[in-house]
């Protein structure tokens, strides 16, 4: 090799060089903000925009944090591994505090590591709060486990994920634990956790925990963040399940009138707004859960349109199919008791040929009618859409028991609902802390009347949802009040005066009124015209008619069913008939 | 604290060891007897195969007498002499830039500690004296292991061995060297760390008299009550007396104290910040709840398995008994403590603490006092006071010293917990008497004395390794043995297979093949090629393990963290396990030198 080869290849290297720099300054050359010469800058810093993928665009950066990360000199992976298992060991021996520092190093190696963040102020909130035996400690550490939440917030504002975390944590965690009053209270007391300026009523960890959903809300609907994995109809439905775990709370220990409705008009007004946000079913089409009637309606007009193109035919249809049922399955559709196997698969043959699905009927007309085809092909497909979106709602509404919780906001909001549980309470206080039991007693029974109104007012609401679970702690408590002082709902006085039977019926988990509820039922099969109650309700009429749970009954039932309530509001002409109209 | 092996007292660590174990002084003679032994015969055959067997044998004789015929000679002022020398080198090579970085560290130290802690005194002292714990072992490190190699490379040696002096005391000489190096900067770190720590956490409170409340009792006006604000993310209540005189309650594990100061109030910096407590230590035994005697109580399932617990309600009890007391004592009352780890069953009464009982009994009469109840403050020191007039369980009076204090000093201390599906979990170390505090202060230079002691080890093991080879392999090697030294018991437990997973060669198999440690490997002959050789690493890791130093052991940042005294017998064992060490490798380092050419 000469001298020359070597030089040659020197340069030729650097040539090299030089041209690979070109390209590199092209992706790589930063943008220009601000003055007069405004640049987007190269490709990689467009895709970074674009991505929001720049530090500044995640949140916070700390100094501590860089400088900790740099100083690992590129072992920040070992560091990471050796701090986590450090926490685990400080978990194990119960040393929370060195357990604690250690977490908050761990964050600032990796502060925007999202699972970190929210595996570990799991950890502090829910495993290591629980492992203290003063509520004051315990608390701490929840409170410890939200701060953490927060500092990860910081650091990656806008991730929906940690500002759900943060809700959830501070709602389910501070208002759900055993130890809820006096976490609620702790909560509200905690200057920490709050602006210095905050009223009483922003201090509730119910609208605290509101705020945080609603920021995650936010984040997806400004289209900042994409809501991941996360199941839409759960996410979206948080700050009002908040609202209305706020108005429940508030209800709970002893707010009532008119901040009670309040609390309750915003919770439907919020879960109004919920159902009518379109969101991306499970299938990936977009629905809206308040949608639901509209599409009944729909389909039923899909339906009388393709009968109305060949009419009568359906009731021929179902004519020629009961003509062309093998003597077989006729048995077997007649037959009463048990069923062989054979019988069971002919009865099933016979109900599907009794059944005149859109889909038969279309198919018929298209035969008889070849002109119309198209337009019954075209009815055919919109029908099985309809169908589909249906079943859709029905299914992501379920998720979130929709129905239920609108009839809930619509039921606490009446007057009866409001003014009956403020006699609870102070049925509660005048019994628990005043001795006053017969005082107490007329109180909860006054209670008792006006929720069976309620109920009869409140479209949708069963006797067997949440609220009947809630009202029977009511009702166990005023059989609790009964005993002491010697009397029993199994009285034919008091048992026939009494008005929730049938809530008794369906949540009595203890079976403590089995044989109350036995004696009344037999009173009221034995003379049910001739009794009459001298509650708001006819118990008997309450039993058959009012209180059956609509849930489970088809559409046309629950048409009929809805009937003699509205005409009994109406006809009570009171409040209640003003409010709900 | 937490104190999961037992603390001897010196004499019997030295000569007796635990209960059916070896003491000290016979551990490191048989260590140096085996140490020795492998010297002399590698020795003899490295001999015998470069001159053959007679004149091996002859060498290695005289090698070994002469050796300590030389070591008999060593004097202390040459080896000063060196020492001066080492620390004259350890200056030229910058060696204080290390306070330096210390001095960075405490700069930068506030960024990732906070005062917002349950025990922020815990988090400060357990920071700063393990940074320095590391730095100090660092120094040493680079001190030690790259001193002699260095010498030998720029052949600067020569300047020493052509004086009059021996091999053994250039290995000593640097070894003291080095040593009066990292005591000068141990002693500066520590007290820029006392005051780093004393300054972060010092403060005081406002207290707005305005806001404070009066107590009345009977019309009578006692005294005030209220809070101070909130400072260090803390607030402390306060109860005044008639003259506005008394103390911010404990919080975060310190006091103030209030005075007045004309229509408002003077509070004091915190007092009780870092402590010394000075406890006694029973024996812990336990009753089962059917009243048998238990060496442990029953587990909760928790994974830790330093506590053991007594059901509630039941006859099952928690026994200390404490030796060592005067019955005739004048003292009129027994300062006790008491730590409980409460475990509920069920959520009893939300925010009611659950209920125990504490009472005294005389091993040997059975006599014993009425119980007293307490409400158990979870994983607290709960400090308690006993009037030494006590009642019986028939309310006879009885004396806690002269009735249930045995004649030789015993006495028994019995804990129940008294509701039922709740349990109490204890520990040895979490009942103990207190004895007068110490003097923190005093407490923090024995914690940095523990450090010291480490350094030392770390420079005697540096510098004897850097005797054959050359600096970086030194300070590998010195390193891996710091390492080790941290990990000695895990090391341990490999070599004696008490460790899921198999000696070395069986983890790496697991490794490559993503066999977890749980699961078996099976049989056929590769399995047992890989135990076979792995029963031969694990005896070579056995006896590597007995010389390891174990640096976490040896630790007591522990102590000054919990705000607990050292105890003077724990400070003998270290100061002579570290003499053990530089003696015994003093020796080797000599002989090692001594095969070098250049220092014969």
């Amino acid at each position: 090799m000469t001298p020359n080869n070597s030089l040659y290849r020197k340069i030729a290297y650097l040539g090299g060089i030089v041209v690979l720099l070109l390209p590199l300054f092209w992706l790589g050359q930063p943008a220009t903000r601000g003055g007069d010469e405004q640049s987007k800058g190269g490709v990689l810093e467009q895709l970074r925009d674009e991505y929001e993928l720049g530090q500044a665009d995640i949140g916070a950066i700390d100094p501590a944090s860089e400088a900790i990360r740099l100083a690992t000199l590129g072992a920040r992976g070992i560091a990471t591994s050796l701090l986590w298992s450090k926490v685990n060991h400080y978990k194990m021996t119960e040393d929370w505090t060195g357990m604690e520092a250690t977490l908050k190093q761990l964050a600032k190696l990796q502060p925007y590591f999202i699972a970190v963040w929210r595996y570990q102020s799991w950890n502090l909130s829910y495993n290591v709060s629980v492992e203290l035996d003063d509520v004051k400690d315990r608390f701490f550490y929840v409170k410890e486990g939200i701060k953490y939440l927060k500092e990860g917030i910081g650091y990656n504002r806008d991730n929906p994920y940690l500002l759900d975390d943060l809700g959830w944590f501070i709602g389910n965690k501070i208002g759900r634990a055993d130890e809820h009053e006096q976490y609620r209270t702790l909560f509200k007391a905690d200057d920490e956790l709050h602006a210095p300026d905050a009223r009483p009523e922003q201090r509730d960890n119910w609208i605290v925990s509101k705020d945080w959903y609603q920021r995650a809300v936010n984040v997806i609907d400004a289209g900042r963040k994409s809501i991941g994995t996360k199941n839409p109809t759960i996410f979206f439905s948080n700050p009002a399940k908040s609202q209305i775990n706020y108005a429940e709370a508030i209800e709970h220990e002893g707010a009532f009138g008119e901040r009670a409705r309040r609390a309750w008009e915003t919770a439907a007004r919020m879960w109004r707004n919920y159902g009518t946000r379109e969101m991306m079913s499970s299938f990936g089409v977009l629905i809206r859960l308040e949608d639901r009637e509209r599409w009944d309606q729909e389909l039923k007009d899909l339906i009388a349109e393709l009968e109305s193109l060949a009419p009568g035919l359906r009731d021929q249809m179902e004519q020629e199919a009961e003509d062309g049922l093998t003597p077989e399955e006729e048995a077997a559709r007649a037959k009463t008791g048990e069923l062989s196997e054979e019988e069971r698969v002919l009865r099933m043959d016979a109900e599907e040929k009794l059944q005149i699905t859109p889909q038969k009927l279309a198919a018929r007309i298209a035969k008889d009618n070849p002109e119309k085809a198209s337009t019954v092909r075209r009815l055919a497909n919109e029908i099985d859409a309809a169908n589909k979106r249906i079943r859709m709602i029905d299914s992501n509404a379920g998720v979130s028991n929709y129905e239920y919780w609108r009839a809930r906001c619509e039921f606490e909001q009446t007057p009866e609902a409001l003014k009956a549980q403020e006699l609870r309470y102070q049925a509660h206080i005048l019994w628990k802390e005043e001795g006053q039991q017969r005082e107490a007693k007329a109180l909860y029974e006054e209670a008792f009347d006006l929720w069976a109104k309620a109920f009869a007012e409140t479209e949708g609401m069963p006797v067997d949802s949440a609220t009947g679970g809630d009202i029977m702690v009511f009702v166990e408590e005023y059989g609790e009040l009964l005993d002491q002082l010697e009397l029993s709902l199994a009285d034919e006085e008091l048992g026939d005066k009494f008005p929730l039977w049938d809530l008794v019926e369906v949540n009595d988990q203890t079976r403590a009124f089995t044989e109350a509820l036995t004696a009344y039922k037999a009173r009221v099969n034995a003379a049910p015209k001739d009794r009459e109650a001298d509650s708001l309700i006819n118990p008997s009429e309450a039993l058959t008619d009012v209180y059956t749970p609509r849930v489970e009954q088809g559409d046309d039932d629950a048409d009929g069913e809805a009937e003699p309530a509205e005409d009994e509001a109406a006809a009570d002409d009171g409040p209640a008939a003003a409010e709900s109209e | 604290m937490v104190l999961e092996r037992q603390i001897l007292p010196y004499l019997q660590w030295l000569l007796y060891g635990e209960p059916g174990g070896m003491g000290a002084l016979l551990r490191f003679v048989l260590v140096l007897l085996g140490v020795g032994l492998a010297a002399l015969v590698i020795g003899f055959l490295v001999a015998a195969l470069r001159y053959g067997f007679a004149r091996g044998g002859d060498m290695t004789y005289r090698t070994v007498s002469g050796g300590f015929v030389e070591l008999l000679h060593t004097r202390w002022r040459r080896v000063w002499a060196l020492a001066m020398l080492a620390v004259k080198e350890a200056r030229r090579r910058r060696v204080l830039i290390a306070l330096g970085v210390y001095l960075v560290i405490l700069l930068f130290a506030q960024w990732f500690l906070s005062t917002d802690y349950p025990e922020p005194a815990r988090l400060y002292l357990s920071f700063v004296l393990t940074a320095t714990t590391y730095l100090m072992l660092g120094i040493g490190l680079l001190l030690s292991a790259f001193s002699l190699p260095s010498d030998f490379k720029t052949k600067t040696i020569y300047t020493v061995v052509t004086k009059p002096v021996r091999a053994g005391e250039i290995v000593m000489g640097r070894i003291l060297g080095f040593t009066i190096v990292g005591t000068v900067l141990l002693a500066v770190m520590a007290l820029a760390s006392y005051v780093f720590v004393i300054r972060s956490l010092d403060h005081t409170h406002e207290i707005d008299a305005a806001a404070l409340k009066t107590i009345n009792i009977g019309g009578e006006m006692r005294g005030y009550d209220g809070s101070t604000d909130k400072e260090m993310g803390h607030r402390h209540l306060i109860e005044l007396d008639a003259d506005r005189r008394g103390l911010a309650e404990q919080d975060r594990g310190h006091v103030h104290e209030i005075l007045p100061d004309g229509e408002g109030y003077d509070v004091s910096g915190a007092l009780g910040l870092m402590k010394a407590r000075v406890p006694k230590y029973g024996k812990l035994a336990f009753i089962d709840r059917n009243g048998a005697k238990k060496d442990s109580g029953i587990s909760v399932g928790y994974e830790w398995k330093y506590r053991s617990f007594i059901d509630g309600n039941t006859q099952a009890a928690a026994i200390w008994t404490f030796d060592g007391l005067d019955p005739n004592t004048e003292d009129e009352s027994l300062e006790l403590a008491l730590i409980v780890r409460v475990f509920r069953t069920h959520k009893g009464v939300i925010g009611q603490p659950i209920t125990g009982s504490i009472k005294f009994r005389n091993p040997e009469t059975g006599q014993s006092s009425a119980e007293s109840s307490f409400l158990a403050l979870d994983q607290q020191i709960d400090e308690m006071s006993f009037a030494r007039a006590m009642f019986d369980p028939d309310d006879n009076p009885v004396d806690l010293f002269e009735d249930l204090v045995t004649d030789d000093g015993r006495l028994e201390v019995i804990v129940q917990c008294l509701e039922g599906g709740q349990y109490f979990g204890f520990a040895q170390a979490d009942c103990y008497i207190r004895q007068p505090e110490g003097d923190p202060r005093a407490n923090f230079f024995k914690v940095n004395l523990s450090i010291w002691v480490q350094m030392v080890i770390v420079i005697a093991i540096g510098v004897t390794v850097s005797t054959l080879v050359s600096g970086p392999v030194a300070m590998l090697f010195t390193a891996s043995f710091i390492l080790l030294g941290f990990f000695r018991q895990f090391f341990l437990n490999v070599a004696t297979g008490q460790e899921y997973g198999g000696g070395p060669l069986e983890s790496l198999v697991r490794l490559v093949t993503q066999k977890n440690v749980m699961v078996d490997l099976g049989e056929g002959v590769g399995v047992t090629i890989v135990k076979s050789i792995d029963a031969v690493f694990q005896g070579f890791m056995w006896c590597v393990g007995q010389l390891l130093p174990d640096f976490r052991s040896l630790s007591a940042v522990a102590f000054a963290a919990d705000g607990y005294n050292v105890p003077w017998d724990r400070v003998w064992q270290d100061l002579t396990l570290c003499g053990a060490y530089v003696v015994g490798l003093s020796i080797l380092g000599f002989f090692l030198l001594r095969t070098r050419e250049v220092a014969r």
